[in-house]
């Protein structure tokens, strides 16, 4: 049980940092196309 | 089908649209109100080591709701395998097994609450208290924290921040959640619904054989399953239990709680941004894709089974449809207006066994959450989600016309379509490439109850109510095994977080631009000709996606029962 509970643990580590990861993505994703952020109409 | 149970729907119908208006200004006056902090607030702040003042960027907002929920998840992991150590466990229940506490725990930190096990024969009453009613609060408020996010993204001008996420959960909670889920308590423990920490009890049934009756907290976890959309029954037969939804009266309350929040959004969203025909624009396609909703899956289960057609019972002019898997206190038209309320928020309680509905009526119920639960959907995703697909049609609306895409003043380009054709197209990629997977492996093939395309269809509604946050079931599936609940906790957990940080996002791109004043070219977003865009815009992207996957489960089953061969 001890075994899987550091299996579980470390999947639930992973997931965790692939969202992190997710920002990180996304945010690079919006600056490298941020032309039209506060563009005067 | 009785006018007695259209009068059902249309009464319920009523009281929602009733709601929205006044629940909508008291949201937006909660989540909007800088000052007025009361005493017990502020004291959270402090304890916690918060500025309420200092607002975050979107990123800032992802990361906090982030790591809320990573912490939420290893509390309420630990708690299910630690629970034969803590108090409240008059029956002895033994830890969870490290593969369904994984999955209750990223079920109910989602706001989904699917659930791999019975309540009563599982968890014991500190781990229902501490663990699954306080994330029941917790996840319906990050949905409702992520909406006003999104909207206050759209309602800012030249703004780097869309609010405190911790203000904003805490808010939620104890203005919003806390008090509605008290009063929705005490109806239902005046109505018989139990509430105590005394161990389950014997009774010797007419038989003269003994039957161990399970109770415990139910009432104070009732109110918010139902409120926070979260769903998640403390017994296994959910609301279909007479301890959890014991009369009518408490069956159309259950579903009231699950709506009041997701429709009110529409409204706070348009207070916020300045204008209440756009959130009154937004309701009115809610309501379009319910009532079509809830009269295919009422019409579909009053016509009841042809297979039956030459039993007694269904030539009985008194006859009311198909029963199987239902409540007789209920009957078909509480439990379909039920079932169509169920699957169209992200609530997924139920009062009766869907698995036993009619085939088109349960295509009906995975096609409500195939859509992106956009029917009013959960407390706040529901908002956000109908925004996504709001996004996407002032684009194409757009570019139909030649003009520059636009909505409240807000220019829409590549950074927002992005974002929100990532946030749209995760949910299908969940559904469809695990049920795929599933249906051709032998761990997923082991968990069927039935064969051929009901078996299909038990599988694609799993990972369907899973990666869309509903967390109802079609029942026939036996899910209690390791491949099911580590590819339905991935689901759950992708069909959540990585809708969520994409929302942030596009709340973050559009805060950061300026509002352009309406001209003559502009397209109005709140006519009936915006709505009907809208809703022919969701039911394409949703047909499309999945029409595939429901031709060869439900429809082709209904086919087959047609030919008189059912699975």
């Amino acid at each position: 049980m001890i075994l899987g509970d550091v299996l579980i643990l470390m999947l639930l580590a992973a997931a965790f940092a692939g969202a992190t990861l997710y920002i990180d993505v996304c945010a690079r994703m919006i600056v490298t196309d941020d032309s039209s952020a506060d563009e005067p109409s | 089908m009785t006018w007695q149970g259209w009068l059902q729907i249309a009464l319920f119908a009523a009281l929602v649209t009733l709601a929205v208006r006044p629940l909508g200004g008291y949201i937006a006056h909660i989540v909007e109100s800088n000052g007025g902090r009361r005493r017990v607030e502020t004291a959270i702040y402090r304890m916690a080591g918060i500025d309420p003042a200092e607002e975050q960027n979107w990123a800032g907002y992802a990361r906090a709701l982030l790591c809320f929920h990573f912490a939420g998840i290893l509390v309420l992991y630990g708690l299910q395998r630690l629970q034969h150590g803590l108090p409240w466990n008059p029956q002895g229940l033994g830890p969870v097994a490290p593969d369904l506490a994984i999955n209750t725990a990223v079920s109910f930190a989602t706001n989904t609450s699917w659930q791999s096990y019975a309540g009563e024969a599982t968890l014991s009453y500190f781990t229902q208290m501490a663990g699954i009613t306080v994330q029941s609060f917790l996840s319906g408020a990050t949905g409702v924290a992520v909406s006003i996010a999104l909207t206050r993204g759209i309602a800012r001008q030249s703004a780097r921040t869309i609010g405190n996420f911790w203000v904003d959960l805490t808010r939620i909670t104890l203005y919003i959640l806390l008090p509605i889920s008290i009063l929705a308590a005490l109806f239902l423990l005046w109505q018989g619904v139990p509430q105590t920490l005394a161990s389950y009890i014997g009774a010797t049934t007419m038989e003269g054989a003994h039957q161990l009756l399970a109770r415990g907290p139910v009432a104070s976890q009732e109110a918010i399953k139902l409120l926070s959309g979260d769903g998640g029954g403390f017994f296994s037969a959910n609301s279909a239990h007479p301890f959890e939804n014991p009369n009518a009266l408490t069956g159309l309350v259950e579903i009231l709680l699950i709506f009041l929040l997701g429709a009110a959004l529409t409204n706070t969203f348009g207070r916020i941004v300045g204008d209440e025909r756009k959130g009154w624009a937004l309701f009115a396609v809610m309501a379009t894709l319910f009532v079509g909703s809830v009269a295919a899956i009422y019409a579909g289960e009053t016509a009841s089974n042809p297979a039956l057609a030459a039993l007694a019972s269904d030539r009985d002019p008194d006859s009311h449809g198909n029963m199987e898997g239902k409540e007789v206190r209920f009957g078909v038209a509480q439990s379909a207006l039920f079932a169509a309320v169920s699957t169209a928020s992200s609530d997924g309680a139920v009062n009766s066994m869907h698995d036993s509905f009619m085939p088109l009526s349960g295509g009906v119920l995975m096609a409500n959450m195939m859509l992106d639960e956009v029917i009013v959907g959960g407390p706040g995703s529901g908002l956000f989600g109908i925004l996504l697909f709001v996004i996407v049609a002032t684009f194409m609306a757009g570019l139909m016309i030649g003009r520059t895409p636009e909505y409240l003043g807000k220019k829409i380009e590549a950074n927002e379509v992005k974002m929100a054709m990532l946030a749209l197209l995760c949910v299908p990629a969940f559904i469809l490439g695990p049920a795929a997977l599933a249906s051709v492996i032998q761990e997923g093939l082991d968990g069927l109850g039935n064969a051929g395309p009901h078996g299909l269809a038990e599988i694609l509604y799993a990972f369907t109510s899973a990666a869309a946050t509903n967390g109802s079931a079609f029942a026939g599936l036996s899910a209690a095994s390791p491949f099911y609940n580590l590819t339905l906790a991935a689901a759950m957990f992708a069909g959540r977080f990585f809708v969520i940080v994409p929302v942030l996002c596009i709340a973050g791109t559009l805060a950061a631009k300026r509002r352009v004043p309406a001209s003559a070219g502009t397209l109005p977003t709140h006519g009936v000709l915006f709505v009907s865009f809208l809703v022919g815009l969701i039911l394409i992207v949703g047909g499309l996606v999945f029409f595939p996957a429901l031709a060869i489960s439900p429809l082709a089953e209904h086919f087959a029962m047609l030919g008189g061969r059912a699975f």
